[in-house]
């Protein structure tokens, strides 16, 4: 089994047992991720940063705030990760604010564009439309807990199945990818910045 | 803290955040990274101002709906809710205690920044931000597009403390903030209203 591989496998058996203990879309994804390469050695932030960061991506989850209208929590962990892993920062910007389009591009090629083709949008809405065949509010607890139950038939919290271990697996995926073999972006940075 | 103290850091929120946006130019790190800092200005610190370095780096992905696709959730309120949410304070450890203790970081975002984004722009997508503001739709990622959001912009007024979107959201969610300090959201609040429906 490959480094990416058995990294990618990690990822969706954490996404699960995560879901199961920690509950929630956003930081479960992310934590996942993160953890994920970390067993392969792969070391993006220390056990400390990760929690602040996971304290931050708890609010992102459920399309921001469990409200549904925003990006899918999940897709949200996972792109941080990926963002993370690209590593533009205050630094990076004030040598060139092109370099913005690197952390663009590999969200957006990485995630983005598959989770388009899956799920035809972005939002925490438009998965669960294409899962299970509608979206419930999970502002109303009444309705949050028929979104959990729904999950538990479908038979979501298996490695295979769940929604939160595809994202974290494609973010280990495009992280590897990336170390990889770092694409050659002049041409895209010129292209974008015009 | 007095209402003059807040207004000072609200108003350096919305400062810093102009400041950002031509440097770092994406609404989602720029947004994040001015309520940051005018917080700490003022005495709260949201996190060290190195992990804040880290942090950004994560965020900048997210910018302009998704990779600036558009289609995600506004950048601005992603900097914006990741702000409430640290602030919110619910890592690994407290979960394993009590995953309820998630509903105090979505009820933070939701009843405030989210709630705002929804009233002042009729949802929370980067396009329903710039449908209301501009009138129009773009895709970032066709370079002609791209430009004339860049002149709409700029036509507009929109780079600058006042009337761009991520000063804006700094502003409301710095006062957000301040107003949780005073009234925190805590697990038993949370618990009574979930206690019918354990998930």
């Amino acid at each position: 089994m490959t480094q990416m591989e058995k990294a990618i496998q990690k990822a969706r058996e954490l996404a699960v047992e995560y879901q199961g203990t920690l509950v929630g879309c956003g930081h479960c994804s992310f934590a996942a991720t993160i953890d994920s390469l970390r067993s392969v050695g792969i070391e993006l932030v220390d056990e400390r940063l990760e929690n602040q960061m996971f304290k931050g991506l708890m609010g992102l989850t459920g399309g921001i705030g469990n409200m549904g209208y925003g990006t899918c929590g999940a897709l949200s962990g996972a792109g941080f990760a990926v963002s993370l892993a690209v590593g533009i920062g205050r630094k990076e910007l004030d040598e060139d604010k092109g370099n913005r389009w690197i952390s663009y591009y590999y969200v957006k090629e990485g995630l983005g564009k598959k989770w388009i083709e899956k799920y035809h949008g972005l939002t925490c809405r438009e998965t669960q439309i294409v899962l299970f065949g509608r979206a419930w509010n999970s502002r109303m607890p009444e309705m949050s807990k028929q979104l959990f139950d729904a999950a538990q038939v479908r038979g979501c919290r298996t490695p295979d199945a769940c929604t939160i271990a595809d994202a974290a697996a494609m973010a280990v995926q495009t992280i590897i990818d990336m170390r990889e073999n770092p694409q050659d972006l002049e041409y895209l940075k010129e292209k974008q910045e015009g | 803290m007095t209402r003059e103290e807040k207004d000072r850091i609200i108003k350096r929120a919305g400062e810093l955040a102009g400041q950002y946006v031509p440097v770092y130019w994406g609404c989602g790190q720029s947004t994040f990274s001015a309520i940051a800092d005018a917080l700490r200005e003022g005495g709260i610190e949201l996190c060290t101002k190195e992990d804040e370095d880290e942090m950004f780096k994560g965020i900048v992905g997210l910018s302009g709906g998704y990779g600036n696709m558009n289609i995600g959730t506004c950048g601005a309120l992603v900097g914006a809710s990741f702000a409430v949410s640290l602030f919110s304070g619910i890592g690994r450890e407290e979960q394993l205690r009590d995953p309820d203790h998630r509903r105090i970081a979505y009820d933070n975002v939701a009843g405030t920044i989210g709630e705002r984004f929804l009233k002042e722009f009729g949802g929370l997508r980067c396009r329903d931000v710039t449908w209301k503001r501009f009138g129009k739709q773009y895709d970032s990622w066709d370079p002609e597009a791209k430009k004339e959001f860049n002149r709409d912009e700029e036509e507009r007024g929109c780079i600058g403390e006042e009337k761009c979107t991520q000063p804006m959201a700094a502003r409301w969610t710095t006062g957000y903030i301040l107003e949780l300090m005073e009234n925190p959201l805590t697990l038993e609040k949370v618990k009574e209203k979930y206690a019918e429906v354990k998930t």
